[in-house]
């Protein structure tokens, strides 16, 4: 029933429709029938869909479907509105909006996927690449704590999420087929593949992106230097490390680092851990009470001897 | 003995064969449709011949694993019972019991269902796991 609805909305392309059709949108019995009902609307509704996009009160699984309809509508409305929302905070939403301009730029080459946005984002997504580098190194050698080892993988993946994220950026730049060839060439990691990689790019990229981008593909001891160099990154101790990612935004590597600085017996890290039980959600507050309880029996221990 | 949180859940489920392929950030998603639930010894988990809706993972103690009467195996910490429940709703061909005081995760296939339809990467991960298994068993 819900169905044949959709499917009549999508033809009678009324928008007293859009707010049922959008709401649907979040139900994944129905969200196939949703997308492609709302996609027949067409270029019309690009502005709507621009708004629940960049409305980041609006729940972020609504959010990252918003992209899926844009990029069936081959229209640089589509572009535009999808370039606007290039740099949300939300990483999930920011794949979501490349994944859709890139599969646009495959389908309709001929569209604008403009330079003033992507340029500025790619620089953005490099700085953020060399800042996790930098809260990952002096994690780097610590095998004995579980959450510890939790956070550093966490940090890796986020790491390799940014590279992608990275290249798809320079996909919208440069020639997609060449630009995801070196991408699979750097995902490999083999260091024949590595230098064609970096040989391509400084052939390739403008002098502002080369200087940024082939650095994040050199050595890690390579990437510490560059970051320093380019973004006035420096590399903090363990402890100062775990409290920037405490005092991130970033609700997972918060319950991560918060985890890791309980087991790790950092007892510095109490003022923050206790700030964020007080003012963070149910889940990151219980890993707050966890670390905090570790903490004072460590705490309790070293005066015992 | 404290309910688990979001970061120790994580961990347990790091160990769970069927995720392994999952990213921290995944499993952070599974691990908060995950319910913590205590068994004392003999009570039955599921029933052959019954339907199950959920999957366990054992945190702690020993689930014995049985068909007519006769146990077949013994599932022990980070082990999985009930993994295809959420995969097919047939009923189970064996049935679990606590063999002595267990904790395990339940994760729920309606939960589980709704968390894969907003994250296509997470049943990605499960499907190349599942699919490894498979090649492995044809392959010998």
């Amino acid at each position: 029933m819900l169905e044949a609805a959709c499917a009549a909305a999508g033809k009678l392309k009324n928008r007293v429709y859009l707010p049922a059709l959008l709401g649907l949108l979040a139900n994944w019995r129905y969200r196939g029938c949703a997308l492609a009902a709302l996609t027949a609307y067409g270029v019309r509704i690009a502005g709507t869909l621009g708004d629940i996009l960049q409305d980041d009160t609006a729940p972020p699984s609504l959010r990252r479907q918003i992209p899926r309809v844009l990029r069936s509508i081959r229209e640089q409305r589509s572009v535009d509105v999808l370039l606007a929302s290039i740099g949300d905070r939300d990483v999930s939403v920011r794949a979501a909006v490349l994944r859709a301009l890139n599969r646009l730029r495959e389908d309709a080459p001929h569209l604008e996927f403009g330079p003033q946005f992507v340029t500025p984002q790619i620089l953005a997504e490099a700085k953020h690449y060399c800042q996790l580098h930098a809260a990952l190194a002096p994690l780097a050698h610590d095998g004995a704590h579980r959450a510890v080892r939790l956070l550093r993988r966490t940090l890796e993946e986020r790491s390799q999420q940014t590279v992608e994220r990275l290249f798809r950026l320079l996909g919208l730049r440069y020639p997609p087929q060449d630009i995801y060839a070196v991408y699979r060439s750097v995902v490999r990691q083999s260091p024949e593949d590595l230098a064609a990689a970096v040989e391509f790019l400084e052939g390739v990229l403008d002098r502002p992106l080369r200087r940024v981008v082939v650095p994040i593909l050199e050595p890690a001891a390579n990437v510490a230097e560059k970051a320093k160099e380019l973004f006035g990154i420096e590399y903090p101790s363990p402890a100062e490390a775990l409290r920037e990612l405490v005092r991130s935004k970033d609700p997972w590597l918060v319950a991560c680092a918060i985890a890791a600085a309980g087991e790790a017996g950092l007892s510095a890290l109490v003022p923050e851990i206790r700030e964020i039980q007080r003012t963070a959600g149910a889940e990151v507050g219980a890993v707050a009470r966890t670390a905090l309880a570790a903490l004072a029996e460590e705490e309790g221990r070293a005066w015992r001897n | 003995m404290a309910e688990l949180n979001l970061v120790e859940k994580v961990i347990a489920l790091e160990a769970v064969e069927l995720l392994r392929s999952l990213s921290p950030d995944q499993l952070a998603r599974v691990a908060s449709i995950a319910q913590e639930v205590h068994f004392p010894p003999g009570k039955v988990i599921f029933e052959a011949g019954k339907d199950v809706d959920a999957l366990y993972v054992v945190l702690d103690g020993s689930v014995a694993v049985s068909r007519g009467g006769e146990v077949l195996a013994h599932a022990q910490q980070n082990e999985v019972i009930g993994a295809w429940a959420l995969f097919d709703d047939e009923p189970m061909q064996v049935t679990a019991t606590a063999a002595e005081d267990v904790r395990v995760l339940k994760i729920s296939r309606s939960d589980f269902y709704e968390l894969l339809s907003d994250n296509i990467e997470i049943a990605a991960g499960i499907f190349s796991t599942l699919v490894k298994r498979f090649r492995k068993l044809v392959e010998g």
